[in-house]
């Protein structure tokens, strides 16, 4: 019950301070605004942030494991940019659709989450559906399916549960 | 102050670009899944770009903090909704 308070209060801390960052200027009016409109969302949500199973995600150590992720996501998702447009410029258009199946035991949502989110934005792959430990995955090209097996995104995934 | 104007009208162009590249690989596409590949990294890219540019037209201000959050958002939600629709397809049959 207490840490579950204290959750509250911790997101009520988060929210109030995203509200204050959009709006135009702080006055009195944007703070009662935005104080009456956090105090709904947080009533009316069970559980915003990171359930009890995936706490051990709040250290330090695995912030700043998440934060060096950002620039190898951004290298990704301009690699896969520039892939697709070369494919779809290309007036032969070089494609071999199909779907893949791969098996990435993780356990926590969130990583699960991360890695799908993740694969769909790396060149020529897109997460269809994911049950359990069951990834079904479309490619575009053969060499994209090849590139899922033991990637750097699964290994960032593994890394941030340990 | 020039050379800023040069490199965010560049970024701008590139942004548009991705998105052109986009919207064609939406109609030349054979089916849903490959159609979803196009829109998803084409216009994930462009947008990045777009938002680039005009935070380095904005300097440093509150609105580009504003322009920082609209591209995390887009990149959270972007594959998402590529994936419910490649999903809501793929158990239609």
């Amino acid at each position: 019950m207490i840490r579950r308070f204290k959750e509250q209060l911790l997101m009520f801390i988060i929210l109030l301070a995203f509200w204050l960052i959009l709006s135009p200027a702080i006055t009195i009016e944007s703070i009662i605004t935005g104080t009456i409109a956090v105090v709904f969302v947080i009533a009316f949500s069970k559980e915003l942030i990171l359930s009890e199973k995936e706490s051990p995600l709040y250290s330090l150590k695995k912030i700043l494991l998440l934060l060096s992720y950002i620039p190898v996501l951004v290298l990704e998702i301009i690699k896969s940019g520039l892939d697709v447009a070369k494919i779809v410029l290309n007036p032969k258009m070089p494609i071999n659709p199909g779907f893949t199946i791969i098996n990435v035991p993780l356990k926590m949502d969130f990583t699960k989450v991360l890695f799908a989110n993740s694969v769909t934005l790396t060149p020529g792959t897109l997460t269809v559906d994911v049950i359990d430990d069951t990834y079904i995955i479309h490619h575009l090209t053969d060499e994209a399916s090849k590139g899922l097996i033991d990637s750097t995104l699964e290994n960032y995934a593994r890394k941030l549960e340990e | 102050m020039l050379f800023v104007h040069i490199l965010s009208t560049i970024m701008l162009l590139i942004g548009s670009f991705f998105f052109l590249v986009g919207t064609i690989g939406l109609i030349r596409m054979p089916d849903v899944y490959s159609k979803m590949h196009a829109t998803t990294k084409c216009d994930t890219l462009g947008a990045g770009f777009i938002m680039a540019g005009l935070m380095l037209l904005t300097g440093f201000s509150g609105v580009t903090i504003k322009l920082l959050l609209i591209i995390v958002f887009i990149w959270l939600t972007n594959p998402t909704a590529a994936h419910i629709i490649a999903k809501a397809n793929y158990r239609k049959k």
